[in-house]
């Protein structure tokens, strides 16, 4: 970012394959289609390059690019006057049993399923570090709480997912799951 | 005490990497890491399930990359400023319109005393930084405090109106018949405000909340009200209210309606 400061041009796409990647995984969990979620991080680096010279170098870029972010995303929900969708809700109130061959989206689909389920600010630290794959302190710092009250949400978070998809299931969705990835 | 961290852990349960020593020693520590490996790590690797989908489509880049090719112009210049100069800038045209009032001074001027001139005017410069600071916010500042926002963007103004209501209510009235109709001072402020409307538009970064939209209308109205509070010699409270009080609502109102 200090490069792009700089006057380095090139510097911002660098930035941009770097982070753009994650952030778009954080944005499409809670979005029903995909062409929102792209749109919210094409918003939030155009905001990131306006806000620019407000940048300290001092500063991590990633809880700040994640602010942005999030904050957009609040507004978008804000104008829709609705609860977040997620690309799953239409099976939200069922654990679906897909065949095999469709394993991955199953492992998938029961993870999102449960998430669902999980308080919104445990769900958003367990979103951030998973799909965004921040630190708890870089998170812990976008959505502006302690590092103990990240990890607090985190590990809440963790017994419920485990609770509601139960081990057994757990552990086939998840062997699944590790079966398919390439 | 382990030296692997909680993303150690996510980054091998990401990788698919098998649990190594240092990673189960800081499991044994850490509550949170403890339920990813519970049930041979089945969370875990659940999780590491969701994480490791979706790439990026590169046409993005393409549509970002043309839409900072259009961000060009004076109101591009104005809106990538640091925060504070934006601020500067704003709580400066914000005086700039006030101080319009002073070309034109209500006859009935001399009946304030200097101390309620000197709080009339810290709590004018005070509820316009408030509201100008809540318009112009630093991007990625985490949770934008809404309340304070609406606070500064409502309440400061009131109790500014009620302090100059207060502060000019034994001020002996005079007649004047262009000021004494409520519609002709809503008008002349809202024109007031006008220059500075287009400045907080001009400042604004887009981040579009409502809110703060809210605050930078309010900002404007009260810099329209404190001017003619010094052109104006009207005491009458129904004047006040709908000749001056009404610009901030109008200007919230507009703000309104351009956010749908």
């Amino acid at each position: 970012m200090a490069a792009y400061v700089a006057g380095d041009k090139g510097a911002f796409r660098t930035l941009f394959e770097r982070h753009a990647p994650a952030l778009e995984r954080v944005m499409q969990r809670e979005l029903a289609e995909r062409e929102e979620a792209r749109d919210l991080v094409q918003q939030a680096f155009l905001q990131l390059h306006r806000a620019r010279l407000d940048f300290d170098p001092k500063q991590r870029l990633k809880p700040w690019l994640y602010t942005i972010a999030l904050n957009l995303k609040r507004e978008h929900f804000r104008k829709r006057r609705r609860r977040p969708e997620s690309p799953d809700s239409d099976q939200a109130d069922r654990q679906p049993t897909a065949p095999r061959g469709q394993e991955q989206t199953e492992a998938r689909r029961s993870l999102a399923w449960a998430l669902e389920r999980i308080p919104a600010d445990q769900r958003e630290v367990i979103e951030l570090h998973w799909l965004g794959e921040l630190s708890f302190p870089e998170l812990a710092e976008s959505i502006g709480i302690s590092v103990a009250a990240a990890k607090v949400r985190a590990h809440r978070g963790y017994v419920r997912l485990r609770e509601l998809l139960g081990d057994g299931a757990l552990r086939a969705t998840a062997q699944r799951g590790a079966e398919n990835t390439p | 005490m382990s030296r692997a961290s909680c993303e150690d852990v996510r980054d091998a349960l990401l990788a698919g990497r098998p649990a190594e020593p240092e990673l189960v020693e800081h499991a044994e520590e850490c509550a949170q890491c403890a339920e990813l490996f519970e049930s041979e790590a089945a969370l875990g690797r659940s999780l590491a399930t969701a994480g490791s989908e979706g790439a990026l489509d590169a046409a993005l880049w393409g549509e970002l990359d043309r839409e900072l090719g259009e961000e060009t112009g004076a109101r591009a210049w104005l809106r990538s400023r640091p925060t504070r100069l934006r601020t500067a800038l704003g709580l400066g045209g914000v005086l700039f319109v006030a101080a319009l009032g002073l070309h034109h001074l209500r006859p009935n001027w001399g009946a304030l005393s200097t101390p309620v001139l000197g709080a009339w005017l810290f709590a004018f410069i005070g509820a316009a930084a408030l509201a100008l600071r809540g318009a112009l916010p630093v991007l990625g500042a985490a949770h934008p405090q809404k309340r304070a926002l609406l606070a500064a963007a409502f309440g400061l103004p009131l109790l500014y109106g009620v302090g100059a209501a207060l502060s000019f209510g034994g001020a002996p009235f005079v007649a004047n018949p262009f000021f004494t109709s409520a519609l002709s001072c809503f008008l002349y402020g809202t024109l007031l405000s006008l220059p500075l409307v287009a400045l907080v538009w001009s400042l604004d970064c887009g981040v579009g909340s409502r809110a703060r939209v809210f605050a930078g209308a309010a900002a404007c109205g009260l810099a329209a009200n404190a001017a003619l509070l010094l052109h104006c010699p009207a005491t009458d409270p129904a004047h006040l209210l709908a000749g001056h009080g009404a610009i901030g609502f109008f200007l919230a109102f507009v703000a309104w309606l351009c956010m749908r």
